[in-house]
């Protein structure tokens, strides 16, 4: 577990609201939850970094049915989602401190923080039924920890760029990378719904997918050659 | 590379999606210990699943959480040791807020029906097409070299209850060789932008992000695009149909998500060459338009949302 953050009597002079609502052991006041409502999730996340850890209730409300989309499509169980984004909170509020907003967003570092956390929790839980340690700790090193500069794009841009590679698959590769990631369907699942083999199902994923690793790794690496980033 | 070696490439994309059967992973662990191509393959689809689950089209849908998870969730940050001040604010949730909201909104509204705030109502009906291709304030022109400026701020556009767009005019510096090519092909570019919708997307510290529509095509075919423009949009910004333009808060970049009433739209490569819009906080499409020596770009109120 990383560092705790420090408590909000270890600042007494900033841990008074910018509307002079002051954070208090018994609670804080109407004005002052309804003050949190209103914060940009980045100085929600300052308000975390100063100690007072309400805040994390609120950035809860607002990210974890985000989260939980996700968690839900990787592990594919309700329960086992809902214990993985309640542990990337609390993981994030104790590594809050390495949040930096000058180098973007908090949403993104939370996306990214969040996608490294559940995604250990599917290699764990997958390797668990088949290895007694996790087969990917020793070949992913370098992938984590995952930031937008180790991914080569900003998250809006991954969006624009998987929006076009998906447009530019044959429809059927389209189509199973759909299903598969946006509706959490398994292969057998896809089968299924399409009335192909679930050989031909994983095929078209791979293809798919190949297509976006080649894309994505080529502008990355002429960005890189072009040296403007 | 054989066959073979074409099989674990396949099982690498499959292992990241969790498609691969038991034997499977055991073969492609085996496999990947020794094959540095696979390993590498394994790095790169990694990253893939995590751009196809953390792309908007895939976050921006939320999903319904499971019934009292809020409260599993703060039940059991307290008892790991997290601390929160007030427990008490799950049992006030969202319906205290609400009507706290709900009560301080109505006393809002009867100062401004009746108080110094009042103002004209907007005639939302008044904002057509008509309207953008006659934009009710333009900004006036700064010296070419400073190629931007802004139109006045939300003090004087709430004098007019009708001016619902924010305009800000581009005129390129005559040295750039703007002058000479705007008949020509620039224009031709440029065309399309005319009275055109842009959704916007304001979400990353550094990028304004404007989807174009699709059958705009590509704008990497904008090779004549003036010096100055194509600082503001370097090749590798440019994703076919898409324009990211260099944008940052005047702020700074710590407040990203949030468009202040005061938005600094930088471009790079000028100094000075940034200006202060009186855009709307939540929803705005910028327009593109071309004269015969600008370039405008207005950022219009949707007052249909």
């Amino acid at each position: 577990m990383g560092a705790v953050p420090p408590r909000a009597a270890d600042f007494p002079d900033t841990c008074v609201s910018d509307a002079g609502t002051e954070a208090t052991p018994a609670g804080i006041s109407l004005i002052g939850l309804l003050r949190q409502r209103f914060l940009s999730d980045e100085e929600l996340a300052k308000d975390l970094q100063r100690g007072n850890a309400d805040a994390l209730t609120v950035l809860f409300e607002r990210h974890a049915s985000s989260l939980f989309r996700i968690a839900r499509r990787v592990l594919r169980n309700e329960a086992e989602a809902e214990d993985a984004v309640q542990q990337t909170f609390l993981d994030a509020f104790r590594s809050i401190q390495q949040f930096n907003p000058e180098k973007g967003g908090f949403k993104t570092w939370l996306l990214l923080f969040a996608y490294q956390r559940i995604s250990n929790c599917r290699r764990s839980l997958a390797a668990n039924r088949f290895f007694d340690t996790d087969p990917f700790d020793e070949l992913l090193p370098a992938v984590f920890p995952l930031t937008e500069r180790s991914l080569g794009y900003s998250l809006p841009e991954v969006s624009v760029l998987v929006e076009q590679v998906l447009r530019a698959l044959q429809p059927r590769q389209r189509r199973t990378i759909e299903l598969v990631y946006y509706e959490g369907l398994t292969a057998e699942e896809v089968s299924k719904r399409t009335g192909e083999s679930v050989r031909v199902v994983r095929h078209n994923l791979y293809r798919g997918l190949e297509k976006l690793r080649k894309a994505f790794c080529a502008n990355v690496s002429s960005a890189a050659k072009g040296g403007s980033r | 590379m054989t066959s073979n070696h074409k099989y674990f490439e396949s099982l690498c994309a499959l292992a990241i999606s969790d498609e691969l059967t038991g034997p499977e992973l055991v073969e492609l662990h085996a496999h990947s210990l020794e094959c540095v191509s696979c390993r590498d393959r394994i790095h790169e689809m990694t990253k893939i699943d995590a751009c196809l689950l953390l792309s908007p089209a895939f976050t921006r849908q939320n999903a319904r959480l499971p019934k009292g998870m809020r409260e599993r969730f703060i039940a059991r940050a307290i008892k790991e040791g997290v601390p929160l001040n007030s427990p008490s604010t799950a049992g006030l949730g969202n319906l205290g807020l609400a009507s706290a909201l709900f009560i301080i909104l109505l006393v809002t509204a009867a100062a401004i029906r009746t108080g110094p705030f009042s103002r004209p109502v907007v005639d939302a009906s008044h904002f057509d097409a008509a309207q953008l291709a006659n934009p009710v304030r333009v900004a006036s022109l700064t010296p070419p070299g400073s190629t931007m400026n802004l139109r006045p701020g939300r003090k004087d556009r709430s004098r007019d209850a009708r001016s619902r767009s924010v305009v800000f005019q581009w005129r390129p510096d005559p040295s750039s060789g703007f002058q000479a090519r705007k008949s020509g092909a620039l224009l031709g570019h440029l065309e399309p932008f005319q009275n055109r919708y842009f959704p916007a997307t304001f979400s990353s510290p550094h990028y304004t992000l404007a989807t174009m529509p699709s059958d705009l095509g590509r704008l990497s075919a904008w090779p004549d695009m003036p010096p100055r423009f194509r600082l503001a949009v370097p090749q590798p910004l440019i994703r076919e149909n898409a324009l990211l333009l260099l944008a940052d808060s005047e702020h700074g970049t710590a407040k990203p998500m949030i468009i202040p009433s005061q938005f600094t739209f930088a471009t790079p490569g000028a100094q000075g060459f940034h200006l202060a819009l009186d855009i709307d906080p939540y929803r705005a499409h910028p327009i593109f338009e071309v004269g015969d020596t600008l370039l405008k770009f207005h950022f219009v109120e949707n007052v249909t949302q």
